[in-house]
């Protein structure tokens, strides 16, 4: 028994060992094929990603490995553990420019337009302009997932039960087109509206709304007019700075390139930026009524992200500043709200010689922020077989009947390169759609910013020292753009 | 049996040798060697190792940065509040528990179980209880007793680092306390017999008995304590995310890779190596100390 034990002890002990020597071993090739590697870093449609590989291979024949990563995980750690391993993805996700360095540096980004496979190519170049992953504006990296936009959330029932059923489609398109002022006015009603209820007149756009007198449906629970994330610096960081930074830079790659002289014009935009926000958070209502700047705006357990679309379906609020990826959320919660959602744009008090892309103040608060958010991009690393799969693969996945079955059916995304026949599924999705069609979308510089700043910086900045403060001077919007300047002025030179 | 052992002792130890070489010392050596490379997470800046040898860049980057050298005093503070704290509820838990008859080792389970949570998942309670039981509830005007400074405890530096050591307490001291509880029984009763013949009251008895013969578990409960404390990562991402300045050393260094594009992870090797020598030093005095104090019976 003893001996058998001792026995067993070895054994076991050199079989570890052996285990531990041996180290993975595995084959990239199945019946004769290279297999095609790919990474998503959409973790929330794992099984739909998988899905669409299994269909390729199953039409192509061509063997494929789908990596991704676990919902609402960081995509960029496992990617770079992925690119260092034994069998790197020949496909892999790159979100925008800010990651485009890293693996065009590493020499792992392809520039698509060195490809020759004619309907590749034809894909590349109907990227639009201001979607394209480039640095110089030649060379291209990537093909967008999907196109994502933000702006203000408004639900069409509230718009009725506030101003009639007659009234909501009009409401909501002059909420649409009307000027900085004419909104802050609406706001400023609105607000005055859910203290006391009376029959008041708010113009916009050259048309003049009247309250209902009584309060009726949702507009009884209203609390304020904004429901706001104060715990969440990316709210206002990343996408309600990205409003103001369209005022100097047209695209992601201009911000990234930017001059120190560019970088001073942001001034003026970031001094209405912070006025905006000044303006939206004291007129914030939370689940206990309106609630002032102070240490309660920026708790996690009041007003986070989650919070503030729950309060927004439940219709504490009028107006939140959220994206469509935020649609889902908000179904789990009302999906009648989801389906009547649309956006509004988020205004700021420009002026035109602020603005230096050629737009003017009142074109710019008619359009919403529409950008990719993430990249298909080919190892250029990976062997010659494999980026001709990739091609393929990318090739195959942007045929118009694949667009509509998997971007729209299986991802509920909205495509790049949606067309008025694209049948989108969701409110939100539609929305973006029409203003996309329309031409007034605006871009995401912030993800040409250094580093993390626009949340960690800026936004982190705001939280803390700020969005506690009670009241803000001229002197705070001015700072706060000082602020803002310097910062990433600091992280470029860092950078460089 | 010995013989056997003798005989077959490196073909035992290998899987354990061969796991610590792979897991710990290789990566650890190779960390050393990047921290003084511009090494970007998948490649070097400026082509192979050698041509991305950047000498002590790395390291003058780590100290000017005001961030890091913030952090790794936040981190020391902490560090000393959390040990205290651990220390003494851990070893006044296991004093109550040596005493009594009934439901020990009910109480016992009971003090161990949040160690079973998970870092983060304890931060998100720890924040909620932070945020609405002690803001709203316990130490608001309205509350039990109003306290100010047991308000909003996530949303200054100086209460982020007690609402930390808090949680953390809350988390070790059960575990400390079993290490605690170990020495305790290992302590003979005829020395407290002893000296209570003598006329040795309480106090006298925990200060010359328990406590000179309790340092081999005190010697390693703060050993665990103080690294854990220095090393303390999820809790600290999960209950402030580093906000108001109560970024510790460990989220500085994960952080320093997303600050600036690309990656660079040389600096951030540097920062987890001057933190190494830090802890190591740290460590090995507290060692060196407390087993100086330790008696043999």
């Amino acid at each position: 028994m003893h001996t058998h034990r001792k026995a067993w002890m070895g054994v076991c002990a050199a079989l570890l060992s052996a285990v531990l020597l041996s180290g993975c071993t595995g084959t990239d090739e199945k019946d004769g094929q290279e297999t095609l590697y790919l990474f998503n870093s959409k973790g929330e449609n794992a099984e739909q990603f998988q899905q669409m590989c299994d269909d390729f291979t199953a039409e192509t024949g061509i063997p494929t490995n789908a990596f991704s990563v676990g919902s609402g995980q960081d995509a960029i750690e496992p990617l770079r553990a992925q690119m260092n391993s034994k069998n790197p993805p020949a496909i892999f996700s790159m979100q925008g420019i800010k990651e485009l360095h890293e693996w065009k540096e590493s020499g792992r980004a392809l520039d698509l337009t060195t490809v020759t496979d004619p309907d590749f190519k034809q894909i590349v170049d109907g990227i639009p302009a201001d979607l394209r992953l480039t640095t110089d504006g030649q060379a291209i990296y990537g093909i967008p997932y999907n196109v994502e936009g933000y702006g203000f959330m408004v639900d069409s029932q509230m718009i009725a039960d506030l101003f009639g059923a007659d009234n909501a489609e009009a409401v909501i398109a002059a909420l649409r087109d009307c000027s900085y002022e004419e909104f802050q006015a609406f706001c400023e009603a609105a607000d005055a509206y859910i203290e006391a209820p009376s029959a008041a007149s708010v113009a916009l756009s050259g048309n003049t709304f009247q309250f209902l007198p009584q309060k009726t449906g949702r507009a009884q629970k209203l609390t304020g007019v904004f429901a706001f994330a104060g715990s969440e610096d990316w709210t206002y960081g990343d996408h309600l700075v990205n409003v103001a930074l369209n005022a100097v830079f047209a695209t992601a790659a201009e911000a990234n390139a930017a001059t120190d002289t560019q970088l001073d014009s942001l001034q003026g935009p970031l001094t209405a930026y912070a006025e905006a926000l000044d303006f939206i958070t004291q007129h914030v209502g939370g689940l206990k009524g309106a609630t002032p700047r102070g240490s309660d705006l920026i708790s996690a357990a009041g007003f986070g992200y989650d919070q503030s679309v729950q309060m927004y379906a439940d219709g504490n609020d009028i107006f939140l500043q959220q994206g469509n990826w935020a649609a889902e959320n908000i179904a789990k919660v009302d999906a009648e709200v989801a389906n009547r959602s649309s956006f509004i744009p988020i205004k700021l008090p420009l002026t035109d010689d602020m603005i230096k892309t050629g737009k003017t103040a009142a074109e710019f608060n008619r359009c919403i922020p529409v950008y990719a958010p993430n990249y298909y991009a080919i190892n250029a690393k990976a062997s010659e077989t494999a980026q001709q799969n990739a091609i393929r693969f990318l090739t195959w996945m942007q045929k118009p009947e694949n667009v509509q079955k998997y971007i729209v059916g299986s991802f509920r995304a909205v495509p790049y390169n949606a067309t008025p026949d694209t049948e989108l599924t969701d409110s939100l999705s539609k929305s973006i759609l029409q203003y996309m069609q329309e031409g007034r979308t605006l871009s995401a510089p912030y993800h040409g910013t250094p580093g993390t700043w626009s949340s960690d910086v800026l936004g982190r900045k705001l939280m803390e020292e700020y969005l506690t403060k009670a009241d803000w001077t001229e002197a705070d919007y001015a700072a706060i753009a000082e602020y803002g300047i310097s910062t990433w002025k600091e992280r470029k030179a860092a950078q460089s | 049996m010995d013989r056997y052992y003798k005989r077959w002792f490196w073909l035992l130890v290998l899987p354990a040798i061969l796991l610590f070489v792979c897991i710990i010392a290789l990566p650890f050596l190779i960390g050393a060697v990047y921290s003084f490379t511009s090494w970007r997470g998948t490649y070097f800046a400026g082509g192979s190792l050698a041509q991305s040898f950047v000498g002590l860049d790395n390291y003058r980057s780590a100290f000017a940065n005001e961030q890091f050298v913030h952090a790794l005093l936040y981190t020391t503070l902490y560090t000393v509040v959390a040990v205290i704290a651990i220390n003494l509820v851990a070893l006044a838990l296991a004093l109550m528990l040596n005493n009594i008859r009934r439901g020990a080792g009910l109480f016992r389970t009971v003090f161990f179980l949040p160690n079973m949570l998970g870092g983060l998942a304890m931060g998100f309670v720890w924040q909620f209880i932070f945020q609405v039981v002690y803001t709203e509830l316990l130490f608001s005007p309205d509350g039990i007793l109003h306290v100010e400074f047991l308000r909003y405890m996530t949303q200054d530096g100086t209460k982020a680092l007690f609402a930390l050591a808090i949680m953390t307490t809350w988390q070790s001291a059960g575990y400390m306390m079993l290490i605690y509880i170990g020495g305790l029984n290992a302590i003979p009763g005829d020395l407290y017999e002893a000296a209570q013949i003598d006329g040795a009251g309480p106090v006298r008895r925990f200060f010359k008995i328990t406590l000179p013969l309790l340092m081999p578990s005190i010697t390693v409960v703060l050993f665990l304590t103080l690294a854990n404390s220095f090393k303390l990562l999820d809790q600290n991402v999960a209950l402030t995310d580093g906000a108001f300045g109560s970024r510790l050393i460990a989220l500085q260094i994960l952080r320093t890779t997303q600050d600036i594009t690309p990656p660079n992870y040389g600096v951030a090797q540097a920062q987890a190596v001057i933190f190494f020598v830090i802890v190591a030093i740290i460590s090995l005095l507290q060692v060196w100390l407390t087993r100086r104090k330790e008696v043999e019976f």
